[in-house]
């Protein structure tokens, strides 16, 4: 067979890049970024290059495996949606289809089809115990976009080239690059480029990341206080009159914000962020002067009790200085298709509230930080099965050893995945999962989400493993297994089985239900693009230009306005505010935070060989004061104690930054088991969540408190020994 | 813009390792780069992620636009030494 | 299931550059294997500590960069004070490690064979680097700056070194890490003009291209070029060799600003003699000529012209040479222990569980990485054999050596000691507003790691 060229993009986080993949004999030969793709490609990164190691995954699982004793057997998909389908119907009908927990991961938000067809399994079980990964980062943007602008789906977009100032806190899109719900191709190098032309760039971080390097001014603000420098920064706008009114859409609610903002002390504020009030005051005027800007607040802030309070004022620093709709602030991209109107009719997220602590779903999903106690604590609507679609919630949530135990005691636990992970440790079913190589389709969800009007079709580079079904069809095929509706719509199986006829008569498996006809009726439905227009683009297609002036049609709130104080936030923060209390204590005097690397993609990456070239682990991060302290050399292992449990890990001693702060990425730690061959594990670094406390969440976006995490370190290996069990820690285990 | 690796290079390859576009020339697999005085940023393909000057052992490569006035000459060396017209 | 052996246990002997990569090469590659680095001064580091320019120690940060890979992995010790053939045998190696890497480098200097070598005023180029980088070896020695005209006989980057160390502004000095005695030395010198001697010509000559770049910009230098270069580069030179050319060609031409002190290039020079009675005060100079060596290269051939150079002070600068270790094989000719990729070869063959990297293995020569890629071959070789290495274990894997060796009362300093070492060194540094003052004094040394906190 010969060589031939595939473009596509890389489906691992926002940034969309195009892909040039070259593909031999159904083997990935090459995958470069495709610069002729009018969007995306200027971020392309090491995940994206070595994206074919992860479908040639040594470890891959290829067929279905049932959980024999402490081993694993090959079976048939046959088998596997048999037994399945019987056992979770014993559930449902012993105990309600709650009883059936959900819980799925970042790979399959980036699956269009797997996570439409995954709510239609869901749907036709008819549980709403179903959990998400956007609980443990992004969930306050949702809460925050629900109550200001009436919908969870109204992303605004930065408009990062006209702004003259950025305040960007808690967000480090050197690494990152400039995602977050939404996203902006190449954003931080034209952030950095509109610094050359003079823009003011503010970075709020507590570490000294390369994004704060880069900064005009960094402010080392202490963990969790964001909400405090925020609320400063909005007390001066309006107590020294930089605040402007807004020109795009009708503001609601600014004096009641403006009368609690006055109503607090600078000094206060400054004192709980540890920030001097004069570096508020002077970020303040160079926001408020500046013609154009905008303040960002991301993960850095949403990982904390009070994330979603420092979104919110982040959001109405940008309304009351008429940011909103502007050039060089925060602006609507249209899409092609209604994305709120899709989300509110098309897939109306579960409305349900959690059986324990009575939270209810945001975005349709409830907070992985209750699911270890749903499925542990006994009684009526008790979690007995678990379904987890490319995810790794042990791994990725707070305290994983409480979420692994209660793993353990499920009655039915099935994963699908590429491979079996840490939480897959317990699991009955081991289904095959695919690689976004493998898969082809359109995802018209990043309609609205991309900075500009671009829409790409992404196309198969390789074919999965013979035999593996892909996600959707799984999904659909359980549902028809089980006998219950695919999205709980009576007729639709009938449905699917005619199409399935009509296509082996027909001799032609289009007529089949598939996702192919979900994504054209959505994009039929936008009334603006042709499906089969979008096809023919195989660089993707840029089909407009960037616009302004589409914020005021987009929101959703019952007055068409923006909510600047929205009552439950005003009266949480009026709490705050009237709360006094220091996070750290003598036990615990150091500050956990978390950051991103680049190469690294939250849990599901970690282990693949050409990704790490150098270091393979996380380590953590420590300022030359607190390491001086603790008479700990850099590279030195040490172990991090939390009420919650403990990890070991090397010490990396950095300069800058804010004394007393300990930063470790997460996504660490993760096991790869071989349920094949049944060798030892795979291990690399350590999961820094095992520290986190699953019951101190953000009240209002449920995020758990990764961030801002009091702990305490100690030197493990003092004198001239190494470190007795080294080698449980170790980089690749010897087969 | 592009990355530019500047003297004090030593050759040990790090920045190659971590590239994700393999716009660092020569590779340690090219006979080139034994008699490579430095390694060197095809100017035309990075794409300014900055991987590589996290990896560097000795700081040797920077961004262009944060080049020391006294390193400029690298940057027409390294389009030079990677076979690109000098801009 | 198969009984588990027991991990890997390698020495590597030279915490050099070499020995560093060895290191970092062997803990990445074997996730289980552990590494003791040993080396004979109680700093490691090897030439990127003692070799390294004070004026270009940002290339120093690679061994700390490879020590903390080597740390973090947790399977790392370093013992240092300890020397091969001193308190280390081949005995205790093979009794207590699955396999030993030698990376000792090559540290004696080679010789130039003329008449008045040993003059005093004449001195190897290795010695004299050692010196103004604080080397315990060297620290005591004693170079005499009284003269105006110093001559460095060889073209590489050593002898560049040698020739910025005595010209660069004093002030210049004082903000780098170079020896405290070497600055005191060299503040008081009156040498205004180092003349650079090179046998065959400029396009033969081994400076790399940043080198001689750095010679178009050095503060109170003027830089003359005394030999022809071509005009027209050929396109069909490597790269690297063309940029040379490039910038040699500059250095002729341009325009130098007047300056106080001048260093002088010049090629197709070869030093006869050294002449002096008591001291070196000339050297005989005769002009070469460049002929065809018959193997697609350039040699150098001897004239007619001969003159003489006044000098005051002759640093011979050709080059490294390892010299031969206890029990060891060696191949007087090249230099280095006889090897195979790596594996040490004996008269009968291969040497079970022995290896080399580096300049011992290699012979002295490539930049600082390329020992990445020599320790990398080194450590394929070990990998391969590592199952008949895990298959017959030493007699005395179980009992620590470091541990015995401290017992037989030798001051060992581990990395601990280092780090305090090096902390001290950089905080004495900070008081006096330079990156670090260095510790020459080996007894001091060895105070300074034994007093860090456990």
């Amino acid at each position: 067979m010969t060589k031939r060229t595939v473009y596509s993009f890389c489906h691992y986080c926002m940034c969309l890049c195009g892909t040039r993949i070259t593909v031999e004999n159904n083997k990935v030969l090459s995958i470069e970024p495709d610069r002729d793709n009018p969007f995306s490609w200027r971020d392309f990164c090491r995940k994206g290059k070595t994206a074919a190691q992860v479908v040639d995954h040594p470890r891959r699982i290829k067929t279905p495996l049932k959980r024999v004793g402490e081993r694993y057997v090959p079976a048939s998909y046959e088998e596997a949606e048999s037994d399945i389908a019987q056992r979770l119907l014993r559930i449902i009908e012993r105990h309600g289809p709650d009883a059936v927990g959900s819980y799925s991961g970042n790979p399959l938000g980036f699956n269009f089809s797997g996570s439409i067809f995954w709510n239609g399994l869901l749907d036709a079980i008819g549980t709403r115990n179903r959990f998400w990964v956007g609980s443990v980062d992004q969930n306050n943007t949702h809460v925050v976009m629900e109550q200001m602008y009436g919908t969870e789906m109204l992303a605004l977009i930065p408009d990062v080239d006209h702004a003259d100032c950025f305040v960007l806190v808690g967000m480090d899109p050197a690494q990152s690059k400039f995602v977050w719900v939404e996203t902006v191709p190449d954003g931080w190098n034209r952030v950095l480029a509109a610094q050359r032309r003079g823009a003011d760039l503010i970075v709020v971080d507590p570490r000294r990341s390369t994004t704060a390097e880069a900064a005009n001014t960094h402010v080392a603000i202490l963990p969790g206080t964001d909400w405090a420098f925020l609320l400063g920064v909005l007390h001066v706008l309006f107590a020294e009159k930089l605040q402007r009114s807004i020109t795009a859409v009708p503001l609601k609610g600014v004096d009641e914000i403006r009368a609690l903002a006055l109503s607090a002390s600078l000094d206060d504020l400054a004192d709980r962020c540890g920030v001097p009030a004069e570096t508020i005051r002077d970020v303040a005027r160079r926001f408020g002067r500046a013609q154009r800007g905008m303040c960002l607040t991301h993960t850095g802030v949403s990982h904390t009790p009070t994330g979603t309070l420092a979104e919110w004022l982040g959001a109405a620093i940008n309304a009351v200085t008429d940011r909103l709709d502007r050039p060089g602030g925060k602006r609507v991209e249209r899409g092609y298709l209604d994305l709120a109107q899709i989300w509110s009719k098309f897939a109306p997220p579960v409305k349900h509230r959690t059986r324990l602590r009575d939270n209810p779903t945001i975005a349709g999903f409830h907070s992985l930080a209750e699911l270890a106690d749903e499925i542990t604590t006994p009684g009526e609507g008790q979690i007995r099965a678990m379904l987890i679609a490319a995810g790794n919630p042990v791994v990725s949530g707070p305290d994983g050893a409480a979420l692994d135990r209660a793993f353990a005691q499920l009655e039915l636990l099935v994963a699908i995945d590429l491979v079996q992970r840490e939480s897959h440790r317990h699991a009955h079913w081991l289904i095959p999962g695919t690689h976004f190589l493998e898969r082809e389709g359109l995802h018209p969800l990043f309609a609205g989400l991309t900075e500009l009007p671009f829409a790409q079709y992404a196309r198969q580079a390789v074919k999965p493993p013979t035999g593996v079904k892909e996600e959707w069809q799984f999904f659909m095929d359980l549902a028809l297994r089980m006998d219950r509706n695919l999205f709980g719509k009576p007729g639709v199986n009938a449905f699917i089985r005619a199409s399935r006829w009509l296509a082996r008569m027909t001799g032609n498996p289009e007529h089949a239900m598939n996702p192919r006809w979900i994504e054209r009726l959505l994009v039929m439905s936008g009334r603006r693009l042709k499906y089969d227009d979008i096809r023919k683009h195989e660089h993707g297609w840029l089909y407009g230009e960037k616009e302004y002036g589409h914020f005021a049609k987009a929101l959703r709130t019952p007055d068409k306005s923006v909510h600047c104080a929205p009552p439950k936030f005003l009266w949480a923060l009026q709490q705050t505010l009237a709360e006094r209390s220091t996070r750290t204590r003598a036990e615990y005097p150091m500050l956990l935070i978390n950051r991103r690397v680049r190469e690294s993609m939250n849990s599901w990456l970690n282990e693949t060989e050409g990704l790490f070239a150098q270091q393979r682990y996380n380590v953590a991060e420590l300022h030359p004061d607190d390491a001086m302290g603790l008479g700990i050399v850099d590279g030195e292992w040490v172990r991090i104690h939390s009420p919650a449990g403990q990890i070991e890990l090397p010490v990396r001693i950095v300069p800058g930054g804010r004394a007393g702060v300990v930063t470790v990425p997460h996504g660490w730690g993760s096991a790869i088991y071989d349920p094949v061959n049944n060798d030892a594990p795979v291990r690399l670094g350590a999961n820094r969540n095992l520290l986190i406390d699953r019951h101190e969440i953000d009240p209002f976006s449920q995020t758990p408190a990764l961030n801002a995490k009091p702990v305490r370190i100690e030197r493990i290996s003092p004198g001239l020994g190494p470190r007795a069990d080294a080698t449980t820690q170790a980089l690749r285990v010897e087969a | 813009m592009a990355y530019v690796i500047v003297g004090t290079c030593i050759n040990d390859a790090a920045c190659v390792d971590v590239c994700p576009v393999d716009c660092i020339l020569p590779r340690p697999n090219d006979p080139r780069f034994r008699e490579a005085d430095m390694l060197a940023i095809d100017p035309a393909a990075c794409i300014d992620c900055n991987a590589c000057a996290e990896a560097c052992p000795v700081n040797a490569i920077y961004s262009e636009h944060r080049l020391p006035q006294a390193l400029q000459r690298y940057r027409r060396i390294n389009a030079e030494l990677t076979g690109r017209a000098v801009t | 299931m198969k009984a588990p052996s027991h991990p890997l246990k390698v020495a590597i002997i030279g915490a050099g550059a070499a020995g560093l990569y060895a290191t970092t090469e062997l803990l990445r590659r074997d996730a289980c294997a552990r590494v003791d680095l040993f080396d004979r001064l109680p700093t490691p580091g090897g030439l990127v500590r003692s070799g390294v320019s004070p004026d270009h120690a940002a290339r120093r940060e690679v061994s700390a960069v490879l020590e903390r890979m080597a740390v973090a992995s947790g399977r790392f010790r370093y013992f240092g004070n300890v020397a091969y053939g001193r308190e280390l045998t081949l005995d205790d190696l093979r009794r207590h490690y699955h396999a030993t890497i030698f990376a000792c480098g090559a540290v004696e200097d080679r010789r130039l064979g003329i008449p008045g070598e040993d003059l005093p005023g004449s001195h190897a180029a290795t010695h004299f680097v050692g010196w103004y980088n604080a080397h315990p070896d060297q620290a005591e020695r004693r170079f005499d700056f009284d003269c105006e005209r110093a001559a460095v006989i060889g073209n590489g980057n050593v002898a560049l070194d040698v020739a910025r160390m005595m010209l660069l502004p004093i002030d210049l000095l004082r903000q780098t890490d170079i020896a405290d005695h070497a600055l005191d030395a060299l503040s008081t010198s009156r040498v205004r003009e180092v003349v650079i001697l090179g046998r065959r010509g400029p396009a033969q000559a081994s400076f790399t291209a940043p080198e001689l770049l750095e010679l178009t910009h050095l503060p109170g230098v003027a830089v003359e070029i005394d030999g022809v270069i071509p005009d027209d580069v050929p396109a069909s030179l490597p790269a690297s060799q063309r940029l040379r050319l490039q910038i040699l060609h500059e250095l002729r031409w341009r325009r130098s600003a007047p300056a106080p002190r001048r260093l002088i290039l010049r090629f197709q020079r070869s030093a006869e003699a050294l002449l002096g009675e008591d001291r070196v005060v000339a050297v005989r100079l005769v002009e070469n000529r460049l002929v065809d060596d018959g193997r697609g290269g350039i040699k150098a051939e001897p004239g007619s012209t001969v003159e003489t150079l006044e000098v005051g002070l002759v640093f011979r600068s050709i080059g490294y040479r390892a010299s031969a270790l206890p029990r060891l094989p060696f191949d007087d000719s090249r230099g280095v222990i006889p090897n195979q990729a790596g594996r040490v070869q004996g008269e009968d063959g291969l040497v079970q569980g022995l290896y080399v990297t580096g300049w011992i293995k290699r012979g002295p020569n490539g930049v600082i990485g390329s020992n990445r890629f020599c320790a990398r071959e080194t450590v394929d070789a070990l990998m391969a054999d590592a199952g008949s290495l895990k298959a017959r274990p030493p007699m005395d894997l179980h009992n620590d050596l470091p541990g015995s060796l401290q017992r037989r009362g030798i001051g060992i300093t581990d990395h601990r000691g280092w780090q305090q070492i090096d902390r001290i060194e950089r905080e004495r540094g900070l008081a006096s507003g330079r990156p670090r003052r260095r510790i020459a004094a080996r007894r001091e040394l060895l105070a300074i790691a034994a007093s860090g906190p456990a």
